[in-house]
């Protein structure tokens, strides 16, 4: 530290000029450098490096950074998740009243009734989902949800301009429902059961995860059932409502009943020859793009096309 | 851009209220999202002076803001947020280089000069002159000890001492020595 009538030292200099030292302190190096050029030009040596330092620091690592929406938009999302968690499991533990503990218990047991009554119907109205190997979605989890709209909307632009990408939070939520955490995305798309085309809304109750690698009864089969369907609605030869009722309650037999055909047709089923270029279901859009790029598109495509019955 | 003071930051988290436990989520990710706001790109500046790439830094800053969510969530002290900020930054910059000394393929430099701003400057001489010196920093840097390069980055982005001594685990004494000694260095280094 600064000693009475000797010189400050670089690092006393640099203290003063950073505004670190004591009151006392600075009084005292202003009072020297009042009176000595010598370290007067020290301590103007140490301004002008600090300058030239930053100058060059901007430069090099002011860098034009990648625009923060993205980055932002997923901070939000992992935010959001962490919140989810905290809401879940952040409650203080709290010593409950015989009278509460006796409440929840009778809860949990009603919880369980219920859980059991659920398993039963399932089984008993499941057999169509277990025939299709999971191809059909859970029907308690997504039992379809349309959204009002006029048919002269629905009609007035092709079926593939009416559906939306999914988002990422609603594509894990979706996961999340289905108890597939940490299974990964890329096995599967989430995918509209009622598709936006035919009225079906972004509810969490009208989307699943779609197995992607199946051969037969795979989202190309669904794809051009829904286009089908789409243009009967439009031609008026047939009811919307009866067309959703139908693809809610078993799409692969809407494609039988509508095709009159017990498998799908193979051109649909390689989803080559039928599918316009522009595949109208994208996954894995990263937050803040708005439009997918080629190469994902043609990721989506290529494992589908390459498949055969 | 310019950090925030430090008791800017204090005053957005409400330390001395402690009213962070009434809350809601949705309130947190608010302010927390305000923070990473300003602070996003002094943190990518002093974790890419690590040699990270731009993606690892990006990466560095998303956990350092849910760290920092979690922290204030859980009621912990919430004293000097900004160094606490810039702390949790330093380490986690130094676990993915830790990381990527394992990947041979893995070299932040050239990513940092991909995405360098254009010179403005219209006049070639100019511009070669100002990659020279650019080049001399990242040399000069490159060779300071960890430790004074750290004080070195964390003063250029206006921490005060006590925040920087606090963020590489020195004394206040060690952190002036360490900022002197790297000034004479660049000194020495420019009269050359």
């Amino acid at each position: 530290m600064l000693k009475k009538n000797l010189h400050p030292s670089d690092e006393d200099l640099l203290l003063f000029s950073d505004g670190e030292l004591s009151a006392r302190g600075a009084a005292r190096v202003r009072r020297h450098l009042a009176a000595c050029w010598n370290c007067r030009a020290r301590a103007a040596k140490i301004e002008a490096a600090i300058g030239e330092f930053m100058e060059i620091h901007g430069q090099t690592f002011g860098l034009t950074w990648p625009p923060i929406a993205g980055p932002r938009a997923l901070l939000r999302a992992r935010l959001a998740e962490a919140s989810l968690n905290r809401d879940r499991d952040g409650g203080q533990p709290s010593f409950l009243s015989a009278k509460a503990r006796g409440l929840a218990y009778v809860c949990a047991l009603l919880l369980l009734v219920a859980l059991g009554t659920r398993v039963l119907i399932r089984h008993a109205r499941g057999h169509e989902t277990a025939e299709y190997g999971g191809l059909l979605p859970n029907p308690t989890l997504t039992p379809g949800v349309t959204r009002p709209v006029a048919l002269g909307d629905l009609c007035s632009m092709d079926h593939d301009e009416v559906v939306l990408p999914i988002s990422d939070i609603l594509r894990q939520q979706v996961f999340d429902e289905y108890g597939m955490q940490g299974e990964p995305f890329e096995n599967y798309e989430v995918d509209y059961l009622i598709t936006p085309g035919l009225g079906g809304s972004e509810d969490l109750r009208n989307l699943w995860p779609q197995p992607r690698y199946n051969a037969t009864w795979n989202s190309f089969v669904k794809d051009r059932l829904e286009d089908y369907l789409h243009q009967m609605v439009c031609q008026r030869k047939l009811n919307l409502a009866t067309a959703q009722k139908d693809v809610a309650r078993n799409w692969i037999s809407a494609y039988q009943k509508y095709f009159h055909t017990n498998v799908p047709l193979s051109q649909d089923a390689s989803g080559v020859q039928t599918l316009p270029l522009h595949v109208k279901r994208v996954d894995f859009i990263p937050l803040g793009d708005t439009r997918p790029t080629r190469s994902k598109l043609y990721w989506t495509f290529l494992p589908m096309a390459s498949t055969e019955d | 851009m310019q950090i925030p003071p430090t008791d800017s930051v204090d005053r957005l988290l409400f330390v001395a209220t402690g009213k962070t436990a009434s809350w809601k989520s949705s309130e947190m990710e608010e302010h927390v999202i305000a923070l990473y706001e300003q602070f996003r790109n002094p943190i990518l500046r002093y974790v890419l002076a690590f040699g990270l790439s731009l993606q690892d830094g990006e990466e560095v800053a998303q956990e350092v803001f849910l760290a920092l969510f979690r922290h204030v969530t859980k009621e912990k002290p919430r004293q000097n947020l900004r160094g606490w900020i810039f702390s949790v930054a330093h380490n986690l910059a130094l676990k993915q280089r830790q990381a990527n000394r394992r990947l041979p393929d893995r070299n932040g430099s050239a990513e940092i000069v991909a995405v360098n701003k254009p010179d403005p400057s219209p006049d070639p001489e100019e511009q070669v002159l100002s990659k020279e010196r650019q080049a001399r920093l990242l040399a000069f840097l490159d060779i300071l000890p960890e430790q004074d390069r750290c004080c070195l980055c964390l003063r250029a982005e206006g921490l005060r001492y006590r925040e920087i001594s606090s963020v590489v685990g020195i004394s206040l004494g060690a952190v002036s020595a360490s900022l002197a000694r790297s000034l004479t260095r660049l000194m020495g280094a420019y009269d050359r």
